[in-house]
């Protein structure tokens, strides 16, 4: 049914192209022309300023996955026996186990937030952080842990200058508000590549624990339909900040006009521990209080998009009035109040009989209006039982549909045509000083240490960390006090591998997370994805997307313990990043990111990547491969991204994994590190380094039984594989193991006394270098860039 | 003579806005306080022999296009040539100031690094930094009460007496009218002489 | 049974593992509001402060919590010798409160100053080594140490260099021993640069008491290392060995760590029944 409305429409119904496009740009929308019809028809008539912008957020690209919906739909698979909620909510949620009697889930979900962070980095990757938690907490549960994946520009390239003040910012950013909060950081990964030099990738991701029979919906529930349900809204005044792109953009530019606040998301990290606490006796309440209620985080599109979407996924209707809302001081229309991405708030849906005890939980007990000006938790809606969606102002309706027609998204297909075959890459020059080279390598910006980057962020707080970020392939944490269960924590993703070959590199990029978490024992539950890529109407970014997902999806499905013919890895949750580009058009490398969810039984058979030493040998599965596509290797002895990749047998792998895994649950290995960006020689390195610590346990490694490749290829290799130490003792049993599962194993080295690294090739030193040194230089190397 | 940098944020300052709560609590019977303001103060040092005119101009473009010191959507800020600061840094109509600086360190040899890093400027020798609360106090007699307000606001003593500074860890000078530049940038080059609390 | 309040300023965020901590030794532990009424906080026997960013550390960190009613109340508690230990951002609260060092109960004597290491400005989270000394805290804080003993401790702070700008105030520290917990490097001796070092602090100082040795400021995180699973495998020394020894043992990783000390003397101070056993 078509609703009239008194307030002022848009008259797009009788304007010509030229008129249409000049009310688009005056009211700073980007709706496509082809959009504005189908709004019209959807609507039945000319909409109000406030439909038309939620039109707009809710037709971004951001909101309605409107190229990529389909791709993710027909590639990745999002059901297996672990998960409990897969995409669809701001969260997914996955079976984790039981604790004397209760049944506990995880909670993750996994964002970017690129172009804020390239813009403004500090509040841009503060804000990243902000949302992703904020995702996390509306399922119910407790935020447990932060990762993020970083991808910049070359540090010591053209834009050297720039490229170093968007790292620094992006990491205060990150370390300022993830502090604040009290959530651990738990990983993430740093890449550098020119190609990031004009649009940095800030991946963000959080981890959440919660009673499995306390997971909280984002809808409506059904007992609305028994008894009177309000929306109350909590957390920071509603202000104009982050309302639309197009008033960032001029905000910039509009330096002094502004009284007392800006334009941008602005992030509060103090509030949203404030309200994490309150959230926390809240929804305490309400469920010992035994009433049904949704809850949802406010995020792109605010007010409207949440209690549209609260409405229409518990099949109601609802009434806002923006009257009631509680704003910054000062006028703002309704299109703002409704609509701007004012941070730090959320949305419940509860019983009215509830509502008065409940605002008091947030306003009194834990004091919202004393601790930050203006904050408050409000009545501003009711639900209807109808279909109908009205936002009110001054009595008025400025917006008045069914709910379904401001839901109903929309599609777009995109061309796709393969990009032409690279031109081949030439053959690698050989390396003549190994020492020196291998210096070079383990001081490069994609291998040197990331510790002084990790010393900012807070690995300790909450006290559940069993293995650090950086101390293992993967973080361990211990989440349920007194519970043994475990679980493990990645994220990973290879650029160049991907530009390489979006098929094959996104499928090494879902075998190098799930190979992460094997390398501490864990068994992979779940992945989540966040496709940052250039311009989806270019036809071939656009099929390096499709390429790429379909890649993820069979890695997903084959490299699942019982390979395709189990359940598969699901994707439970993830993100589409579309237009990552330079302002001259230049895209960034096609960038999937992928975390991967892991559960231990019992963490403590979990391995960390240093040495222990002693009478102990070290092990390596998956041989040398001479193909260096993308390697570091080939970065850095040819300035080339490109090449061949290293194979990828799926079948092998996954065998591999579940081999190393078993090897790990039965207590045979001592430390595991899988190998990736510089090869066998790096793995080596970091192993006998070991993680902070920095132990500094000596080791050898002889690598003439690596195969008949020139000895930087056997060092730099990044062919998949694992290296593993094991007591000398137990070498037999471990290698039986192996052979077991059909997967190659060989003795490759062993532990010394002296605190030496030693590389030996037909019983000539490559590489003979003093640990400590070698600790010091590589703790040294990204320092310039980030204190 | 050194080039100035002054920011302040023109989002709600809520750290200025609970110190004004505060203030409220510790200023003795009779001071009102209107309003708090506080401003980041940078000073840009020439190296010796060497002019700021040498590094104002691409400092200016820095501040101006970077994020390095101010984020415009959430901060306004005065550039102050060395040439154009004029002789002395005056309180704000109505207001009085109180400035303060690390006790130990009178150079920020970090952020010179860093700046050094993402904007090489050549001549530049030295960063100092302070920061300036400005306060509108009323005294009984209309007068700003600037002495009794800076005891009960400015160095704290006790949890009764004093706020805004921490007198072990910073040192502070009042500004209750137009102060040298001189003066200042003496201030806050010079060692800070021990303290010890009345 | 021990009851301690466990304080919750608006912007503290180690609330939990702080409770549970004091639960694995024996002691009662319960969340207190700040805004409860005062009179709450008078029933219970002794006082932690966790760490966090109370009020945002407007203005500085601690310096509007100092002065919140509660911790008026707190501090009258103390001078009946109640103990009361703040970690971290409850460290900087009891400085700007007076609490500590206290020699003059009530004057701030003391600063929680941003760290000093070259190169290294911000916050800084890493693990170190302390070591108690003799002081009057001793009876209170680290009776559960043995002589000498070398504690590893995570650290998670930018403003932890404890400083004074009054020489008497710095000789009485150092000569009555209030300075109880100092950064030391692996071997015991004082720390002389950074990272043992890792904050510039005076005298080495990562804990100050009170002269009547019932009031403690630590900056690092015995909560975040109450159980053995919390030291890094790769960690040096006895702890480390503990650490690796007890791979795969389930109950070994839940028992005790390094940071248990604390807690484990304030149990016996207040006379609670320690059980040997893990957090359950």
């Amino acid at each position: 049914m078509q609703r009239t409305v008194e307030v002022p429409t848009i008259p797009f119904s009788s304007a010509d192209p030229a008129a249409v496009k000049a009310f688009l740009a005056e009211a700073g929308l980007r709706l496509a022309p082809g959009e504005v019809t189908r709004m019209l028809e959807l609507l039945g008539r000319d909409p109000t300023r406030v439909e038309a912008t939620i039109f707009d957020t809710m037709w971004s690209e951001h909101c309605s996955y409107k190229s990529s919906r389909w791709v993710l739909k027909a590639f990745l698979p999002t059901e297996s026996p672990d998960v409990i909620l897969g995409p669809g909510e701001d969260a997914g949620v996955v079976r984790f186990g039981s604790h004397r009697g209760v049944e506990y889930a995880l909670v993750i979900a996994h964002e970017s937030h690129n172009h804020p962070s390239q813009v403004v980095p500090v509040e841009g990757a503060a804000t990243g952080i902000g949302g992703i938690v904020r995702d996390v907490n509306c399922m119910g549960a407790e935020v447990i842990g932060v990762m993020d994946a970083l991808r910049f520009g070359d540090p010591e390239g053209a834009r050297a200058g720039s490229v170093r003040e968007i790292v620094r910012g992006v990491i205060d950013g990150i370390w300022q508000y993830g502090d604040a909060l009290g959530v651990p950081n738990v990983g993430g990964d740093v890449f550098f590549s020119p190609r990031f030099d004009e649009n940095c990738l800030v991946n963000v991701v959080a981890l959440g624990l919660v009673r499995a029979d306390r997971v909280v919906r984002s809808r409506v529930p059904e007992e609305a339909r028994r008894e009177p349900y309000v929306l109350v809204l909590i957390g920071k005044p509603t202000d104009e900040t982050g309302f639309g792109g197009a008033s960032f953009a001029s905000a910039i530019l509009d330096e002094g006009a502004e009284g007392q606040r800006g334009h941008v998301q602005v992030p509060d990290p103090f509030l949203k521990r404030v309200l994490f606490e309150a959230n926390r006796a809240a929804l305490a309440w309400l469920h010992g209080q035994g009433v049904a209620f949704g809850f949802k985080d406010l995020g792109a599109g605010g007010i409207a998009c949440a209690s549209s979407e609260l409405a229409a996924a518990g099949g109601f209707g609802m009434d806002v009035d923006l009257d009631r809302v509680p704003t910054a001081p000062g006028e703002y229309p309704a299109e703002v109040i409704a609509c701007s991405e004012t941070q730090e708030r959320f949305a419940l849906v509860v019983p009215e009989r509830v509502a008065p005890a409940l605002l008091a939980i947030y306003n009194e007990d834990y004091a919202l209006p004393l601790v930050y000006h203006g904050a408050a938790a409000a009545v501003v809606g009711r639900v209807r039982s109808d279909d109908r969606y009205r936002i009110l102002r001054g009595g008025q309706p400025v917006c008045d549909a069914a709910v379904e027609v401001i839901t109903a998204g929309i599609e777009h297909r995109r061309a796709e045509k393969p990009r032409g075959a690279a031109a081949p890459e030439p053959p690698l020059p050989p390396v003549r000083d190994h020492e020196a080279f291998f210096r070079r390598m383990a001081v490069s910006p994609n291998v040197a240490s990331r510790e002084p980057i990790l010393r900012y962020y807070d690995t300790e707080v909450q006290a559940r960390m069993v293995i650090r970020a950086g101390e293992a392939d993967a973080a361990v944490l211990a989440p349920i006090p007194g519970s043994p269960l475990g679980c493990a924590i990645t994220v990973d993703g290879n650029p160049w591998y991907v530009a390489a070959d979006p098929y094959w590199g996104a499928a090494h990029v879902v075998a190098e997370a799930v190979r992460n978490l094997t390398a501490v024992g864990a068994r992979p539950v779940a992945l989540t994805d966040c496709l940052n890529f250039g311009n989806p109407e270019d036809p071939e970014v656009f099929d390096e997307f499709v390429r790429s997902v379909k890649g993820l999806g069979d890695a997903a499905r084959a490299l699942a313990p019982m390979g395709v013919a189990g359940p598969p890895i699901a994707v439970v949750s993830g993100n589409v990043s579309f237009y990552n580009e330079s302002s001259s058009g230049r895209a960034i490398e096609p960038s999937p990111i992928v975390a991967a969810l892991g559960v231990l039984e019992d963490y403590s058979v979990a391995v960390s990547t240093a040495l222990r030493g002693g009478e102990s040998v070290l092990v390596l599965t998956g041989a040398r491969e001479d193909r260096t596509g993308a390697s570091q290797l080939r970065h850095l002895l040819t300035g080339g991204t490109g090449g061949a990749l290293p194979t990828l047998d799926f079948d092998l792998e996954r065998r591999r994994m579940n081999a190393v895994r078993e090897a790990i649950g039965a207590g045979l290995v001592l430390a595991c590190h899988d190998i990736s960006e510089g090869g066998l020689a790096i793995a080596a390195l970091e192993m006998a380094l070991g993680g902070f610590g920095a132990r500094g346990i000596g080791l050898q490694i002889p690598i003439s039984g690596l195969g008949g490749a020139a000895p930087e290829v056997r060092l730099y290799s990044e062919a998949p594989g694992f290296l593993l130490e094991a007591a000398k003792s137990r070498l037999p049993v471990l290698l039986a193991l192996f052979a077991r599962h059909g997967v190659d194993a060989t003795m490759i080295g062993r532990t010394i006394p002296e605190p030496r690294l030693r590389l030996l090739d037909a019983g000539t030193a490559l590489v003979d270098l003093d640990l400590a040194e070698m600790a010091r230089i590589r703790g040294d190397a990204l320092r310039p860039y980030v204190e | 003579m050194s080039a100035v940098l002054l920011t302040r944020l023109k989002i709600s300052d809520l750290t200025a806005l609970t110190a004004l709560d505060a203030a409220r609590g510790l200023l003795p019977e009779g001071i009102a306080i209107a309003r708090i303001v506080r401003e980041e103060l940078y000073l840009f040092e020439p190296e010796p022999g060497a002019a700021a005119a040498a590094f104002e101009a691409p400092l200016a473009n820095a501040i101006e296009s970077s994020n390095f010191f101010v984020n415009p959507n959430k901060e306004r800020y005065r550039f102050l040539r060395a040439a154009e600061r004029g002789d002395s840094l005056e309180p704000p109509d109505g207001a009085w100031g109180i400035l303060a600086r690390p006790r130990g360190e009178t150079r920020d040899e970090g952020l010179l690094v860093r700046l050094g890093r993402e904007h090489p400027l050549a001549g530049l020798g030295a960063i100092r930094r302070a920061r300036l609360w400005w306060l509108w106090t009323k005294g009984p007699g209309g007068d700003p009460a600037a002495r009794s307000s800076y005891e009960a606001l400015g160095p704290v003593s006790g949890t009764r007496r004093g706020l805004l500074v921490n007198p072990h860890a910073e040192a502070s000078l009042t500004i209750e009218r137009a102060v040298p530049w001189r003066e200042l940038e003496a201030f806050l080059a010079d060692p800070a002489p021990a303290y010890r609390a009345a | 049974m021990a009851r301690v309040a466990v304080l919750q300023i608006p912007g503290v965020n180690c609330e939990y593992e702080s409770v549970r901590a004091l639960e694995a030794v024996g002691i009662e532990a319960a969340i207190v509001r700040f805004n409860e009424p005062a009179s709450v906080l008078s029933e219970f026997d002794a006082y932690l402060l966790p760490g966090g960013f109370a009020f945002q550390d407007r203005i500085r960190a601690g310096a509007v919590a100092a002065k919140l009613p509660a911790v008026e109340r707190i501090a009258r508690e103390s001078e009946s010798g109640k103990p009361v230990v703040g970690i971290c951002n409850g460290a900087q609260v009891l400085v700007e409160a007076g609490l500590v060092p206290g020699l003059r109960p009530g004057r701030v004597e003391a600063a929680l100053a941003p760290n000093r290491a070259p190169r290294r400005p911000g916050y800084l989270c890493r693990w170190i080594r302390v070591r108690a000394g003799e002081g009057p805290g001793r009876g209170t804080f680290t009776s559960a140490l043995a002589a000498g003993e070398v504690v590893p401790l995570p650290i998670a702070h930018g403003e932890g260099r404890f400083e004074t700008a009054d020489p008497d105030v710095r000789a009485a520290i150092e000569g009555e021993g209030l300075a109880l917990l100092r950064y030391v490097a692996a071997d015991g001796a004082p720390a002389r640069a950074y990272p043992d070092d890792p904050n510039g602090s005076m005298l080495q100082a990562a804990g100050l008491t009170n002269r009547a040795g019932n009031v403690l400021a630590l900056m690092p995180h015995p909560e975040r290392a109450a159980q053995l699973k919390h030291v890094p495998l790769d960690w040096p020394g006895p702890w480390g060995d503990r650490r690796r020894a007890a791979a795969g043992r389930f109950d070994a990783l839940e028992g005790p760590g390094p940071g248990r000390f604390l807690f484990e003397s304030l149990a016996r101070r207040l006379g609670a029944a320690v059980p040997s056993g893990a957090i359950r």
